[in-house]
């Protein structure tokens, strides 16, 4: 079953609320008490806290100052729940025992909240294979004066690592390089989008050739008065039945053989 | 063994002959989600029009085809679009309707088929699936809310393609419902068959806070209303539907964020 990040962004702290409850009534599940664990990275290992205990349909808000002082400054907070107790410590990102539904997904509500309001999705994160790669086009960017854009990468692989990598966003028509910057693994990856040349007809297509990475848009009006937030589909989203990881395969040779530094 | 035996045994009512998505029978058809769409004084909804051949490096000229439903399921307007290549293009759905004389209803569903399919996805045996973003505007504000589209819902012949369950399953939606705001749960039938559905908000210790059944027409969507909820409290979905997973709009006053259940 999948973690459950505590999101980022500027002008919010983020709040995440689980759910000891089954999205549906015919996938079988334990109907049991789970342990809340925090788990985060510390001197190249991951950690895990138990936070308490979860009865069988109860549900629990985790906001980011409840968990600050359990993780160093920076660090991507994993939430999950799970029949047993994490290790306290593991050199690979504990596997969760507990119950999961595949018709929906079982997941939480990932919320980001400003001093004026909220913005949330369902999400939930699972660890991507560390050769993996990201591919996608944002239509997302929205305009105006006090319009500030971003995307947020989030990425979490097994391994306890903070691996460096580059980023690289384009405009989906010319092609034109727009911007490189740097990225981490295990991380939420908050990039501007703002002041880049794109305007109400630019669609930035946004590349990251050595890692994978779950792409949330953000953006603020007036420093957090009013959000919105929405993740895009990765490329197989794009076909359904048949080869739908053939397609991907082929959209991504295609446009990262067109992109070039 | 034998538990697995039993887990498979007890599912099978819920999956044997009961697809999420049944698989078109034209192989050269394509696919669409069915979008709510909202126009009035209050509301308007944007579609991110994106030309798929093109991501699939198809150039040329391509179209789609919108198809629009009323609050009862029936079309009511269609018309072909073209489309921008590698350049963003914003729908904007009262736009779109205001060559209407009248609009049949405030709300409704929406299709969009892509006229061109990518060579690539044919001989991958895979159907061309429009789940894009949707924005909506309310009371003005100088941010949209965006929502992805979730189910491959519709055909370019308009046939649906939702499945149909043989027995009444729950959607509980991992979703807190807060006392002090407003909701409106939208949920599109996308199959093919008239569905009974009923609506239940029940708080954490299993008291019904509210209830309402309905019946759903193919194509049609509907808006349950939430407010005043007494305690905090979470939404079961009952029906025939395979996956009822709605959308969520939630207002903090003027303010509203939207997203999928």
């Amino acid at each position: 079953m999948s973690y459950f990040p505590i999101l980022k962004a500027p002008y919010c702290t983020g709040s995440t609320t689980l759910y000891n409850f089954s999205p549906n009534n015919w996938e079988l599940v334990d109907k049991c008490e789970q342990t809340v664990s925090l788990t985060y990275i510390k001197d190249d290992l991951w950690y895990s806290v138990a936070l308490e205990k979860l009865a069988y349909q109860d549900y629990k808000v985790v906001k980011h100052n409840d968990i600050s002082d359990l993780i160093p400054d920076g660090a991507l907070a994993l939430l999950s729940l799970s029949k047993e107790e994490l290790p306290r410590t593991s050199e690979e990102l504990p596997v969760l025992n507990c119950s999961h539904t595949y018709v929906p997904m079982s997941r939480a509500t990932l919320g980001l909240k400003s001093s004026f309001t909220t913005t949330v999705y369902q999400g939930e994160i699972n660890p991507f294979p560390s050769q993996a790669s990201l591919l996608t086009f944002s239509p997302f960017l929205q305009f105006g004066s006090g319009v500030e854009n971003y995307v947020l990468l989030m990425n979490l692989e097994k391994l306890p690592e903070s691996r460096k990598v580059v980023v690289e966003i384009y405009d989906a028509h010319s092609k034109e390089l727009k911007k490189i910057q740097s990225a981490y693994s295990n991380q939420i990856n908050i990039i501007s989008l703002n002041d880049m040349g794109f305007n109400e007809q630019s669609l930035p297509v946004i590349i990251c050739r050595e890692m994978a990475s779950i792409p949330l848009y953000f953006s603020s009006y007036k420093c957090g008065e009013i959000l919105s937030l929405e993740h895009t589909h990765p490329p197989a989203s794009l076909v359904v039945h048949g080869n739908r990881f053939g397609a991907q395969k082929q959209i991504k040779e295609y446009w990262f053989a067109q992109l070039k530094k | 063994m034998i538990n697995n035996l039993l887990r498979k045994l007890k599912k099978a009512p819920w999956v044997v002959a009961q697809p999420l998505t049944k698989k078109p029978n034209n192989p050269q058809s394509v696919i669409s989600d069915l979008f709510v769409w909202r126009c009035n004084q209050d509301w308007n909804t944007y579609f991110e029009l994106l030309d798929l051949a093109s991501l699939f490096g198809d150039e040329g000229q391509h179209q789609v085809g919108i198809v629009f439903f009323d609050n009862n399921g029936e079309n009511f307007h269609q018309k072909s679009i073209e489309l921008s290549g590698l350049y963003r293009q914003v729908l904007d759905i009262y736009k779109v309707l205001s060559t209407l004389k009248q609009l049949p209803s405030d709300y409704g569903t929406f299709c969009i088929f892509h006229k061109k399919i990518p060579n690539s996805v044919l001989k991958l045996q895979s159907f061309i699936a429009e789940r894009g973003y949707v924005s909506y505007q309310y009371k003005n504000a100088p941010l949209r809310s965006y929502v992805h589209g979730n189910l491959d819902a519709i055909d370019d012949g308009l046939a649906l393609l939702s499945g149909s369950s043989f027995l009444n399953r729950q959607y509980n939606l991992q979703y807190l419902l807060e006392m002090d705001r407003v909701y409106e749960i939208a949920l599109v039938n996308t199959s093919s068959k008239n569905k009974k559905v009923e609506f239940k908000v029940v708080d954490f210790n299993d008291s019904v806070l509210m209830e309402k059944c309905i019946t759903l027409k193919p194509k049609q969507v509907f808006i349950l209303p939430i407010k005043d909820v007494p305690n905090p409290g979470q939404l079961v979905i009952k029906s025939k539907i395979i996956m009822a997973r709605p959308v969520v709009f939630c207002f903090d006053n003027d303010k509203m964020d939207v997203f999928h259940g």
